[in-house]
Parts: C-alpha cells; structure tokens; sequence
C-alpha cells in the first residue's frame, strides 16, 4: 500500500476500507455514509491526492442498500480512484437522504440531479439542475429500483 | 461590448425556446433574460426525450442489452458499444484478439469522422453555408457506406461483441478506405477554403462563445470542446485501450488563430485537425491488422457474467463517455450506468450564453456539437 493510501486509512480508520476496484488495479476506498463528504473533501484537499475531478458518480442498488460510487480524477497527480458509499434502500417508497457533494465538485449536480429522481434519493444541500425527470413517474415510483415494476403500459405521459 | 439599459432604451425580457424548436439543437428548453438582444442570465431545462436506456439494460440479459446500448448515441453507436464491451470483458477476464481491437479501432475513428463532418454539416447551416453542408454530407454518405460494407448497417450496426466483433474483415474494405481517406482530405481542403478562409464564416464564430480553461475544468467539460479550451484531455493518451497506445497521433488543442483560444472557431479548428488526425490513424491502421482471430469466444443468449463490476472509458467523439457495469452472476446486468460527454457539457451553456447576443445563439449553441440523444438517455 502506498503512503499516501496509509495515510488515508490513518485518518478514516475505522470508517475506511481499501479495496481493488473489480479486477482493476484501480483503488476504491470504501467509506461509511456518516464520513462520506469528510472523506471527499479530505481527497480533494488533501496534498497527496488533490483528486479535483468527478469524473462520474454511479448509484446501484444491491443487498437492500444503495451504493454509491465516485469516480475521481487527479490533474495533478495523474491518477483516478473510487471513493465509495452506501445507504439503507427505504422501505415503502421512501426518500433516501444523503449529503450533496456539489459543494465540493460543482461538477456533481449533473449526477445528482440525473439519478437522483431515478433512484428517489435526496441529495440535501444540492443544487437541483432542472429537469422533468422526476415529473415523469408517479409519486413514491423510482424506476431504477429493483423494486419498480416493469410493464408494458405506457406513462401518462404517451400520447 | 454591453451598452447600459439607459442606451439601450430597453427592458429586460424574459424569453424561451423549446423543448422543440429549430434554434435548438436537440429537444431541451432554453429560458434567457435578455435586456435589448443582449442575453443577461440563461437557464436550461432537460429530460423530454427521456428513454430508460438504462433500465431497459437491466430487463435484457448481457447479449441483447447491446441492442438498447446503441441507441444511446444513435450518431456514434459503435463508442457506446465498445466501452460496454471493454466493461463486460474486464469482469469475464477476456483477452480481445489483436486483430479484433484493430478492428474496432478503425470502426471508430471512421465514427469519429462521421460525426466530426456532420458537425460541420449542422454548423454550416448554423452559420448560413447550406451549400457546404450538402457537400459535407456526400462524404458523411461514403462513412456509413464502409460501415454497410463492414457490419452490414449504416446506423445502430450492434457489431461488436464481447471478446471481439461479429465478423472479420469484409474483402474490399481496406481498399476503400485507403480511397475514401484520400478522398476526405482533398474535401477537407475544399472546405478549409470555403469555410475557414471565409471572413463571413470567421466573423460569426471568432470571439464567440468563450470557454476559458478554468471554467471548462471546473466544470469538468471534455473531448474537442474542452480541448479548444486548452485542456489537453483525451482517453486514447491518458489510458489507451484497443490498441490506440500502438499508433503515433497528436491531440489539436484550441490555438486561438483567429480570435481567442477556446472560442466557437477553435472548436471548429479543433474538430476539423482531428478529422486529418483520424484519416491519418485509419490508413496506418488498415495497414497493420494483425492476422489471428476476431473473436475470441462465442456468446450465445444464456452468457452470464460473473459476479462483479468495471467501470471503462473510452473517447467519443464529443469527449469522455464512461459506462460502469455490475453483475451479480446472473444472465441480467445488475446496472448498467453511463457518463455521457454531452450531460457533462450541456452545463456549459447558461454560463456561454450569458454576455451573448441573441442572434449568436444558434452558432454558440452549434459550436458545442451537444447531443440530446446523450443526455436523455
């Protein structure tokens, strides 16, 4: 493990877990929901990493939980990284709530605002892009849940 | 330069267009506040031709999921499909074939020029130069008529497979595109003379639409649009994949010849270099498929990927278009999730807009090369 990786795991002890992204040789870090943007603005701040780009953000659901995964960029370190977190899936259609990282990408709001409504997760303190995304389905339906129930009928929306 | 409303005589009005509408390109809305013709603040709202491209990736197993992938970017099929392939490839633990990555290579930088030239095309009329348009659009034709040639389809071609491609190498088709190479450069000489040297054509994209460095990377623009801005960003250098680490090719950055780097011209300039670019990296290509193999294992519809996920990147022709796949070993994708180069970049557009006229709007709008089959996916 490089220095820099120790270095992480250090200050996110207990909290942090680093792994091998897929087969790739590309690390993710793993980090509780609660030190999520302590994690995110500590590598984007942080010397050693300075990973001043969001490359993507990808949610997925698996195992009752939404996983969350940044994919980070360095310009000046010339290197990339997953930063990575996850949180309970509601039950009975609820909201998920989780903090925005906008405040520390700009950039993020694109993804946030896209999957956001998909997945019916908040991002609070968030700058909501308009879109009619989240006007499309009924209330308390998020289609990218595995819990969605796919049929033929069109939307109300068809004409 | 903005005059004072006192000058001006005039009141701000608030004005919108869309979600169709033939000063767009594609179908968005777009709210200005204009004071005079001169636009003060832009807003743009997205989503109306939203396709659960996405979903549909779950609801099909891994061999016909490549059906919905292509029509992500109807324009450049052949982008979506390789970083879908090089996803699923790298959670099966495939090695590509040489001669199948050659393969690929060359269908895509023939994408690349097709998409590039249609650029031109939609610009051309964008400016007021229809007639050049028409022109661009005969050698767009002999584009999709190496693709009829190659994978049987000018559009939504559903050619590559994982582990290689459908077929090998029709016979015929290195020859024609040794001519229709040679052909597009001298075209391209006729279109520098009638576009680029064209004061008119100049006047109406030079200091329009400026994108600084810093407001292209903070806003984590990429492809030729971010390069006109000086961002020297392409995936093909920064982590090459089928093959491209083989070939020697430059990456154009935005020079400000005409009037200042990273303005509508140097995005045009940027495009127009990487066409040469690409018609130089095909004819070696063609020159150097290696023998062997197209395809390294057979798929049939009952394909499971192992548990697992990857997350690939490849250069499209609008910039970075990134696809991140799961698979829980089943015969469905988990989720299949994509970084479109044109979502990223249609964030841009209030901030371009804002100090333009209203007139400009088309040609800035043009200038950017957004495709709304991208960001309504």
């Amino acid at each position: 493990m490089t220095a820099r990786l120790k270095k992480f795991e250090s200050v996110f002890n207990q909290d942090s877990q680093t792994k091998n992204f897929g087969r790739s040789e590309e690390t993710m870090l793993e980090v509780s929901s609660a030190r999520m943007i302590e994690a995110a603005a500590w590598l984007r701040m942080e010397e050693t990493f300075r990973m001043d780009i969001l490359e993507n953000m990808s949610i997925y659901e698996a195992k009752g939980r939404f996983f969350l995964s940044y994919f980070l960029r360095s310009t000046s370190q010339d290197t990339t990284l997953v930063l990575r977190t996850s949180i309970p899936v509601p039950q009975d259609s609820g909201i998920a709530n989780h903090p925005s990282v906008e405040g520390i990408w700009p950039h993020a709001g694109v993804f946030e605002s896209e999957q956001g409504p998909l997945f019916g997760v908040t991002f609070e303190n968030g700058n909501k892009n308009p879109s009619i995304i989240r006007s499309l389905w009924k209330k308390g339906e998020y289609p990218l849940r595995k819990s969605y129930e796919w049929t033929n009928k069109g939307s109300e929306h068809d004409l | 330069m903005i005059y004072s409303r006192e000058r001006l005589h005039s009141q701000n009005t608030h004005l919108s267009w869309g979600p169709s509408d033939p000063l767009l390109p594609g179908v968005f809305k777009l709210f200005a506040e204009t004071e005079g013709d001169l636009i003060r603040s832009a807003k743009i709202e997205t989503g109306f031709l939203h396709k659960g491209l996405e979903k549909c990736s779950e609801k099909r197993n891994w061999f016909t999921s490549m059906v919905s992938i292509d029509r992500i970017e109807p324009e450049t099929p052949l982008f979506t499909e390789l970083a879908f392939c090089i996803a699923v490839e790298e959670i099966c633990n495939i090695q590509v074939p040489r001669r199948a990555q050659t393969i690929r290579l060359i269908l895509c930088e023939l994408g690349r020029v097709g998409s590039h030239l249609n650029f031109l095309s939609r610009l051309a009329i964008a400016t007021g130069f229809e007639t050049v348009s028409h022109y661009i659009f005969r050698e767009r034709e002999l584009i999709l008529d190496l693709f009829e040639l190659m994978t049987g389809r000018r559009f939504n071609p559903n050619f590559f497979r994982f582990g290689g491609v459908a077929a090998d190498i029709t016979e015929g088709f290195i020859e024609r595109i040794h001519e229709t190479t040679r052909l597009i450069e001298i075209r391209l000489r006729e279109y520098h003379a009638l576009m680029i040297e064209n004061r008119a054509f100049v006047d109406r994209l030079a200091w329009q639409g400026i994108l600084s460095t810093e407001l292209a990377q903070f806003k984590g623009l990429t492809g030729p649009s971010a390069r006109a801005s000086g961002l020297r960003y392409d995936v093909r250098k920064a982590e090459p994949y089928s093959g491209y680490e083989q070939f020697d090719f430059r990456v154009p950055l935005g020079m400000g010849s005409r009037g200042t780097t990273g303005d509508g011209f140097d995005r045009v300039m940027v495009r127009l270099e990487e066409i040469r670019e690409s018609l130089l990296l095909l004819s070696h290509a063609v020159d150097a498929v290696p023998a062997g193999d197209f395809l390294a294992l057979h798929t049939q519809f009952e394909f499971a990927v192992p548990a697992g996920e990857a997350y690939s990147r490849v250069e499209s022709p609008r910039g970075m278009l990134a696809c991140h796949v799961v698979s829980d070993g089943g015969f469905h994708p988990v989720r299949v999730q994509w970084r479109t180069p044109s979502a990223s970049n249609i964030e841009i557009i209030p901030e371009i807009l804002r100090g333009a006229t209203l007139q400009d709007l088309p040609v800035v709008l043009s200038s950017f090369n957004l495709s709304m089959a991208e960001v309504d996916r």
